[in-house]
């Protein structure tokens, strides 16, 4: 899988802060999408790329809040880091209860901003990891007969062959032959690398 | 008048005598005469006979001849006349002293004169028979009229014929002052006595009785021998004898000065009472023992709307009385006529115009001297108007929320309502027989006083307040109206209440209002300098990134740069931080006045922030109109905060309208309910906004007024959005603009 290019979208109606934003993003060989407004925003939104959001709280028509529902509304899960300005702490309080990936109060540090971007970069980065693997691990999962999802669950909750054999009352060769088929299936060489699977998929 | 024919005994012996006396008689031809020569002749022709006038000789010869005079008395017996020889003169006295009429000389000259001397002795004794029986009489009625006289206060006196006093009773020395001696002896003392001015009076009724034998009554005065004027009842009556002859006057003057003032007072009185009577503002009937009208006064004639004619001989029950109280009308009568008493009781009366009247009666009875009733008298008095204002005094003393009080100057309490309870905890029985002033605050005992004191002298109310002491020994501040009553100089009424919550809340206000000044004042500064920490954190934060894009660059840079150049960039960083430290600290200050929020009704934050900026309205007469929703739910927030905003808008739309000096002159502000949102409107009639501007005007320092800080809008807006809502605007379609925010419902879970 080709690593995609993260890209960082800034929405600020200040032209002045919004032009050193993209500087300083670049400066870290960053991408970015610099809009002056939320319609800017929702013009030229990819959603296919990893990224986040630096969003001002306050703006004219739609504020940094409202956008943030309609991105909630929409279910889009970009990371979100605030620009709050003066004294706008409840609203930044408000926008971190809504699901908020951070916020900044202005006057910020670039280093600050830099940190944050790159910390809502790598979690988004490994949402969109976890979403794939999952989408992976789910498809092999559905490849396994209902016996052999029957096996995994015993397995899983750390059970012998043996016991299963017992338990199912099969032989104990069968569920050997049933574990071992699964394992190649689901490309895992043990039980533990199968529950460490499963449990990064976040499906356990 | 016929010629009267007097009969006549002549006894005489000697015939040349008798034949003289006979000649002179018969001439005169009145007379029928009878003659005899003996006493035994004499008395035996007497026995048969009636006589009016004897003649007898002295001497005869079965004896003397004045033994006719013996038991011949006035008026019974009869005249005689004595003949007495020549030479026998001297026997004429003894002769006419035992009781002859005459005497006459036996000489032919007198005896020829018989004729005449027997006219005059008959006509003589005829005067004395009159007079004797005159007397007679006058003794018999003397003897029964003196005794009742002696008995009565009259003044009682017998004038007889002659104009003598007879007889004076007793009792005018009581009146006149002069004994009955004195009256005797003077028989003018009585005309001597008359007041001058009744002299006439007096003079004319002498003249008129002494002519015509018609008894009469006259009053006049007489003045008494103290000088006292009395009054007399002069009434005479002629007295008669048995035959009807002329005795005299019997007179009783009786003392009616007391009567005459009596008489003067009674009609006085008599014409004070019809007066009174008709001028009185009370009903008074007279009924007959049936209740059936006999009289009735002026007033009862207004109330009842009948006259006294149509009322006459109509029963009071079946005319006035209705229905439902006719049974116990009816038994108060019963009762009345019956119980020897007097009752009183109240009753509905309807008028002629079918009026209603309450009617409360004092009844009594007149009673004939056997005990029947001969009338009912009721006064009645129209209670309809005093009852129902005796009932709403009742009412308003049980029910005023106020204390009345009756004071007495002296300083008890004669009277206090219950409501002194429910205010000062005391019940009304407390200040019985109490000094009020007591209660008062030691402080303010003395200016009670002497307000109280300085009533006396005035007719119109005063007001005061002092602190009182409740029943829990703590003070309350009072206010009292006292009202001095002019019809009873000794008390005054006292209404008074409580104004201690009153002055606590004027406190309260004022603090209020303190802290919304103070509030307004910080969030102005406030406002300001985290304003302008906005204005600086956006070059600021603009400053620091492109300072650490630029680091970055050169960190990545495959050249080598120069440290210094490395150095300067940090450097310059280094005082962004510097400059944006000092914006957060402004930022933490303004911060820490965080929201004090309550469960707040909107209706009462608009209002008070009405009553706020009521008089600034007034001077601008500008008018504000709200109208009150109560079915608003409450807001949680804080008050100051969102009132300050309310203030703000209306200040704003005031400026408005100041500044297009339009002629509607008008702010509304709106309130309603919508979506969990409650939503507060101001709209005015003012300047209005050019389009293009309607969000330039919340940003910081940005005004269109010549005076002002363009904080304020700003600053509106930042509060609402703390409160979760938000501020925006619009044109108002008639002119100006109207201004609006929202506030979440309070969320009951939270």
């Amino acid at each position: 899988m080709t690593e995609v290019k993260p890209v960082v979208f800034v929405v600020d109606d200040d032209p002045d802060v919004l032009k050193s934003l993209r500087l300083l993003i670049k400066s870290v060989h960053l991408d970015s999408v610099c809009c002056g407004s939320a319609e800017e925003f929702w013009a030229n939104y990819i959603p296919d790329r990893p990224g986040c959001l630096v969003l001002d709280i306050r703006m004219p028509s739609v504020s940094g809040i409202e956008l943030q529902q309609e991105l909630i509304e929409r279910k889009i899960e970009i990371p979100v880091i605030f620009l709050s300005g003066h004294a706008d702490v409840p609203l930044a309080v408000q926008a971190m209860r809504d699901g908020a990936f951070d916020f900044l109060e202005k006057p910020f540090q670039g280093s600050d901003l830099l940190d944050r971007i790159r910390n809502a970069i790598s979690t988004d980065t490994q949402r969109r990891k976890n979403l794939a693997s999952k989408r992976f691990i789910m498809e092999r999962l559905r490849d396994l007969s209902p016996r052999q999802r029957q096996i995994m669950q015993e397995v899983l909750v750390g059970k012998t062959s043996r016991q299963i054999a017992e338990d199912l009352g099969i032989s104990h060769k069968t569920v050997e032959v049933h574990r071992t088929r699964l394992m190649e299936k689901l490309g895992v060489k043990s039980s533990v690398q199968l529950t460490r699977m499963l449990v990064e998929a976040g499906l356990q | 008048m016929s010629i009267m024919s007097f009969r006549i005994l002549l006894v005489e012996d000697d015939p040349g005598h008798a034949a003289l006396v006979l000649r002179s008689l018969r001439r005169s031809g009145q007379f029928q005469v009878h003659h005899v020569i003996a006493i035994r002749e004499a008395y035996r022709y007497l026995q048969t006979n009636h006589i009016d006038l004897m003649i007898s000789d002295e001497r005869l010869p079965d004896g003397e001849g004045q033994c006719f005079l013996q038991n011949n008395t006035v008026p019974d017996g009869f005249p005689v006349i004595v003949l007495i020889a020549q030479d026998y003169e001297e026997m004429v006295p003894q002769m006419i002293r035992t009781g002859a009429m005459d005497c006459v000389l036996k000489t032919k000259e007198c005896l020829l004169t018989m004729g005449d001397i027997a006219e005059r002795a008959i006509r003589h004794w005829s005067d004395l028979v009159l007079k004797e029986r005159a007397q007679q009489a006058l003794r018999d009625s003397e003897w029964r009229f003196r005794t009742l006289a002696e008995f009565t206060s009259d003044w009682i006196y017998w004038e007889d014929m002659d104009g003598k006093i007879v007889y004076v009773s007793p009792s005018c020395k009581e009146i006149t002052g002069y004994s009955p001696k004195k009256f005797q002896a003077n028989p003018n003392l009585l005309s001597e006595m008359i007041f001058p001015e009744d002299r006439i009076t007096w003079q004319e009724h002498r003249h008129q009785t002494s002519h015509c034998d018609v008894g009469e009554r006259l009053s006049f005065r007489i003045c008494t021998k103290d000088g006292r004027i009395c009054w007399i009842e002069h009434a005479c009556r002629p007295i008669t004898g048995q035959e009807g002859e002329f005795l005299g006057y019997r007179v009783c003057n009786r003392d009616i000065t007391a009567r005459m003032e009596a008489e003067k007072k009674l009609r006085a009185e008599h014409d004070f009472n019809t007066a009174i009577l008709d001028t009185l503002k009370s009903i008074v009937i007279v009924l007959d023992d049936q209740g059936r009208f006999v009289q009735c006064n002026k007033y009862c004639e207004i109330i009842s709307g009948y006259t006294a004619q149509e009322l006459n001989g109509k029963s009071l029950l079946d005319l006035m009385i209705p229905l439902e109280e006719r049974g116990f009308v009816e038994k108060r009568f019963q009762t009345l006529i019956e119980g020897y008493q007097e009752v009183d009781g109240e009753n509905q009366w309807i008028s002629k115009m079918g009026k209603r009247r309450l009617i409360y009666w004092s009844n009594s009875v007149l009673r004939r001297p056997d005990g029947t009733v001969e009338y009912i008298i009721g006064t009645g008095m129209d209670i309809t108007e005093i009852r129902l204002s005796e009932e709403l005094q009742q009412q308003i003393f049980r029910y005023a929320p106020d204390i009345m009080a009756i004071v007495n100057f002296d300083g008890s309490v004669r009277y206090v309502n219950p409501a002194v309870t429910s205010i000062l905890g005391w019940p009304p029985e407390e200040f019985f027989n109490k000094q009020w002033v007591e209660y008062v605050h030691p402080e303010d005992r003395q200016r009670s006083l002497s307000i109280v004191n300085s009533l006396r002298s005035r007719q119109s109310s005063i007001k005061f307040e002092h602190r009182f002491r409740h029943q829990d020994g703590n003070y309350r501040w009072m206010s009292w109206t006292l009202i001095p009553i002019a019809s009873n100089p000794k008390v005054f009424i006292a209404i008074g209440f409580d104004i201690t919550n009153q002055l606590l809340s004027e406190e309260q206000q004022r603090r209020h209002e303190q802290e919304i000044m103070h509030a307004s004042r910080l969030s102005q500064i406030g406002e300001m300098a985290s304003s302008i920490a906005h204005e600086l954190s956006q070059p600021l934060s603009a400053i620091s990134a492109t300072i650490t894009a630029a680091l970055e660059m050169v960190r990545a840079s495959k050249n080598a740069i120069d440290p210094d150049m490395i150095e300067a960039l940090h450097e310059a960083n280094g005082q962004a931080i510097r400059a944006g430290d000092v914006i957060r600290r402004v930022r933490n200050f303004v911060r820490s006045w965080t929201l004090k929020s309550s469960t707040v009704n909107m209706n009462e934050l608009i209002q008070e922030s009405i009553a706020f900026i009521r008089k600034d309205l007034e001077i601008h007469t500008i008018r504000l109109e709200f109208q009150e929703q109560p079915e608003i739910p409450m807001v949680f927030v804080d008050p100051i905060q969102i009132q300050q905003v309310i203030l703000n808008l209306i200040r704003n739309a005031m400026d408005a309208i100041e500044e297009e000096n339009s002629t509607k002159r008008e702010i509304r502000i709106g309130l309603l309910h919508e979506n969990h949102q409650v939503i507060v409107s101001v709209s005015d009639t003012g300047t209005g906004i050019r389009p293009g501007l309607e969000e330039k005007i919340f940003d910081s320092f940005y005004t269109t007024k010549r005076k002002g800080l363009g904080l304020g809008l700003s600053l509106s807006r930042r509060i609402i959005e703390n409160h979760g809502g938000k501020l925006r605007i619009q044109p108002n379609p008639e002119s100006g603009v109207i201004f609006f925010f929202n506030l979440p419902v309070e969320r009951r879970e939270k």
